[in-house]
């Protein structure tokens, strides 16, 4: 590779990077070379049949990334700025084959995921700023920070050439020097100072943890004053919401503004993984569509490796929040971290002491969350999480309960099985419900073997489990749904008196998802308006503008919990993470704005009107990456922090309702 | 844009298919719109709706069909999808007496939330189960017939008059859009004849409701 250092005018005009530009002309490559402003070149977009000309302005080798924190995952590339049809744009591309940078075992692992970092063509009116760090120790970097909030990793220039970045920079574009920050550079902005434009980016948080250049760079870590004054539990959410508290804290103490916007970009940079992530499989999602806006097609990152890259990334188990001391306890990721094997039963065993209580509940919850629980553990793991058993009951309660339980059910059970044919013919209301539940049981998830074929025992017992609860819980009665929640239930437990107590003690939790008022799902669809206005503004806006703030087509994915979005395993593995309430109680909403992120682009870009988008999202089912959906709903929660905590009104399902004095579930007579 | 290209047509027609749960509304609309059928399919939960494109003289209608859950308890949230529907199916179980008597309380959420030219035909479906009937043709008809709708007998599983059923409504739709344009033919303020009349949309449902004519 060359390592060039000289200016930008030497080296422009001579890409060789032969799978990016295609030199299939000789002449015009020496013209190049002797002619700047004729100076031309084929390119060959890999992705599309069209050629355009372009004019490389300048070019810079060894300007890498470091996609780990640790300094041995480096990707080294070429930075190039060109212009094509009279805008200028900027390129990234890694250079190829082994990197004498990568001198550790990462290096093998960074081989695999290197193109996903290629930019092909960012034209630079989709740029919003570029920060430059000259830190007194280490390596200079820039940080380019878009217009849609995203951020690129930062860039570090192992040869120098910021300079003449810039200067380039400042020939084809309008570029100018923020009054708050003299390292800050607005590019296309004729009136924003930094401070408008870092608050008006409305990135909650974008993100908490810090990665290897910000931790070399002492400059990082110099607004940690104001940090460490705060508990260690509050740190998160403080970090996290560290937008607003920039702009809210910015003119308080001493040189805040200059450390937080330090901060801030520093966050933007960080959270470009998350943003990388996301942006690729966008682009993946359109691959197939034409007709998109321009952008969509020229940089399209190539994300062949984005798929592995997710199960191989080698995340780094820890990393400190920037703003937080070195030495304080370590956050996790705020991307999502690579999900972990399920629980097995021998780390399970390991949970409970002698008598058979779980030791350290959130230690369990933790693990769940990241994992999952293995099939065999679920019967026993899911009376926890749903709250049937306690956690610090020994074996001996456990069993005492279920035979109370059992009896208890039969009770139930039997107010029902004793109403007589004359009866029934006079009990409007029980015909009704047992007709709507007999027509509810023969279809739902009779493709599951468990199901499955006629006379079917165990959608005898689902029948018989839901007409229970609805005797159990005669105000709220039977709501088509129910059967979807119960169907795994009784799968995992295999025992109907079990599955009627775990079901009921999840309806604790969810039955206000069937009032009648719809005040339960009309109370998580506001919520989810509200931290997709947090986490994602324009697709908020967007939302807005075309009347689509209802969220109605989010309703399937709420009502039932994404039970009809994904596979039957899928969602035992799902909901048991969800259950674990661990990093929220709430983390099903996170799962909405994660998915509806994913497709952002698709639904702004096809301008997709209500209609459209609720036959998108229902027509989504199946397609869902659950993993990675998990993750980046993990990374907002995260990033979100007590901001999108204080979007959820108290008492919203699935927390548990707030008692009042009439029932729980008082419904308006009807009919069925 | 919402549609492609290739998705040419001259009108957009929103139709809605109510009744209660399990009388077989998504087997109706999967059979129109995919010749498909399931005995085993599950239960809507929200809306849905699917598209089909059939030829009326010589146009090409679009219908929508919007398919929701039957339990009343989710109609709080589901009214909503009622906005522009320019044609209804009722569907009743034929076997099921109940779902009959019910289709009185659909017509009235029909008519509450609708536009009065809205086409409605009343739908007796599962006419396959001929030995488990209980609810006779002479008996729908008349009630059709007092409440001005149209009426058919349908089996999804057979396939039988789902077709028709849905390709009578679509005219019955076109014919009063047809006829507001030639009522309205030498109104200068009047869109060209062969104009798209997108009757889906939020804003253009009206396009057969504004003026004010009347149905068939």
């Amino acid at each position: 590779m060359r390592g060039g250092d000289a200016g930008a005018a030497a080296e422009a005009g001579s890409p060789r990077s032969p799978d990016l530009y295609d030199l299939s002309d000789d002449s015009d490559y020496a013209a190049a070379a002797s002619d700047h402003t004729a100076m031309r070149t084929d390119l060959v977009d890999r992705g599309s049949d069209e050629t355009a000309r372009i004019d490389v302005v300048y070019e810079k080798e060894r300007v890498t990334i470091h996609p780990t924190q640790y300094g041995s995952g480096r990707i080294s590339g070429k930075l190039r700025l060109f212009l094509q049809q009279g805008s200028l744009f900027l390129s990234w591309e890694p250079n190829e084959g082994a990197d004498s940078l990568s001198t550790s075992s990462f290096g093998v692992e960074i081989e695999k995921y290197r193109n996903l970092y290629t930019i092909k063509a960012l034209p630079l009116s989709d740029v919003r700023f570029i920060r430059k760090h000259t830190p007194t120790f280490g390596l200079d970097y820039i940080i380019i920070v878009l217009s849609s909030g995203l951020a690129f990793p930062p860039f570090y220039f192992y040869n120098g050439g910021i300079r003449e970045l810039f200067a380039t920079l400042k020939q084809h574009v309008f570029i100018i020097r923020s009054d708050d920050d003299p390292n800050v550079f607005l590019v296309n902005d004729f009136q924003d100072p930094l401070q408008k434009s870092l608050s008006s980016l409305e990135l909650p948080g974008v993100a908490t943890v810090a990665n290897a250049m910000s931790r070399q760079n002492s400059l990082s870590f110099t607004g940690s004053v104001d940090e460490t004054r705060h508990g260690a539990d509050e740190r998160l959410g403080e970090a996290s919401s560290m937008s607003q508290y920039g702009s809210k804290q910015k003119h308080k103490s001493n040189d805040p503004g200059r450390d937080l916007s330090i901060q801030v970009l520093e966050k933007f940079s960080l959270v470009t993984k998350f943003a990388r992530d996301t942006t690729s499989s966008l682009f993946r999602d359109n691959s197939g569509a034409h007709g998109y806006g321009r952008q969509q097609h020229e940089y399209v990152f190539d994300n062949k490796a984005s798929d592995k890259y997710k199960n191989q990334y080698v995340a780094p188990e820890k990393a400190s929040i920037p703003s937080a001391p070195l030495e304080s306890d370590p956050l996790p990721l705020v991307w999502g971290k690579q999900r972990d094997c399920p629980l097995s039963v021998a780390e399970w065993t390991a949970f409970l002491d002698p008598e058979g209580r779980v030791m350290d509940s959130k230690a369990l919850r933790k693990k769940v969350f990241y994992g999952g629980v293995e099939h065999v553990l679920r019967k026993e793991v899911w009376k926890f999480l749903l709250g049937y058993h306690e956690y610090d009951s020994t074996y001996a309660e456990r069993e005492y309960l279920a035979a109370m339980k059992r009896a208890e059910y039969e009770a139930i059970k039997s107010q029902w099985k004793s109403i007589s044919a004359t009866q029934a013919k006079r009990f409007t209301k029980f015909r009704e419900r047992k007709g709507l539940i007999d027509k509810d049981v023969v279809r739902t998830d009779r493709s599951v073997p468990y199901y499955e074929g006629d006379d079917n025992q165990n959608v005898v017992v689902l029948r018989d489990i839901l007409l229970t609860y609805s005797f159990y819980n005669f105000d709220l009665g039977y709501c088509q749904g129910m059967s979807d929640f119960l169907a795994p239930i009784l799968y995992v437990m295999e025992d109907e008196s079990e599955s009627f107590w775990c079901f009921a003690s999840l309806m604790e939790r969810l039955g206000a998802n069937f009032n009648r008022d719809q005040n339960g799902m009309h109370a998580q669809l506001l919520a989810l308006s509200k931290l997709v206005e947090l986490l994602d503004p324009p697709l908020h806006n967007y939302f807005r503008q075309n009347d689509c703030l209802n969220y109605f087509f989010c309703f399937r994915w709420v009502l039932i919990q994404f039970k009809r979005e994904f596979s039957f395993d899928q969602v035992m593995l799902l909901w048991e993470v969800l259950w674990t309430h661990y990093l929220s109680e709430h983390f099903h909403l996170y799962l909405c704005v994660a998915i509806l992120k994913r497709y952002r682009q698709r639904i702004i870009g096809e301008q997709m009107d209500f209609d459209t988008l609720l036959k998108f999202i229902n027509e989504l089912s199946g397609q869902i990456n659950l993993d990675r959906a998990i993750q980046d709903a993990e990374a907002l929660c995260t990033i979100a922090g007590e901001n999108g905590a204080s979007c959820i009104p108290p008492g919203t399902p699935p927390s548990m309702p707030i008692e009042t004095d009439g029932g729980l579930y008082v419904q308006e007579d009807e009919v069925l | 844009m919402a549609y492609r290209a290739e998705d040419d047509y001259d009108y957009l027609f929103k139709v809605v298919l109510i009744g209660d749960s399990g009388v077989g509304k998504s087997n109706l609309l999967s059979r129109f719109t995919r010749n498909e059928f399931s005995l085993e399919s599950k239960s809507t939960i929200g809306v849905e709706f699917a598209t089909r494109s059939i030829r009326v003289d010589d146009k090409v209608v679009k219908a929508q069909i919007w398919d929701t859950a039957g339990q009343e308890r989710y109609r709080a949230i589901t009214s909503a999808y009622y906005r522009g529907a320019v044609g209804a199916l009722v569907v009743y179980d034929v076997t099921r007496h109940v779902t009959f008597e019910n289709v009185e309380r659909w017509l009235k959420e029909l008519r509450d939330h609708t536009d009065a030219n809205i086409v409605i035909m009343l739908v007796g479906n599962k006419a396959d189960l001929r030995h488990l009937r209980a609810v006779s043709v002479e008996d729908a008809k008349g009630f059709a017939e007092r409440e001005s709708t149209f009426f058919m007998e349908t089996s999804a599983l057979e396939s039988m008059n789902v077709e028709s059923a849905f390709t009578e409504v679509l005219t019955q739709i076109y014919r009063v859009v047809s006829k507001k344009a030639l009522d309205i033919g030498d109104d200068p303020a009047a869109p060209p004849r062969g104009q798209t009349i997108n009757v889906g949309g939020k804003d253009d449902v009206s396009a057969v409701k504004k003026s004010g004519c009347c149905s068939s």
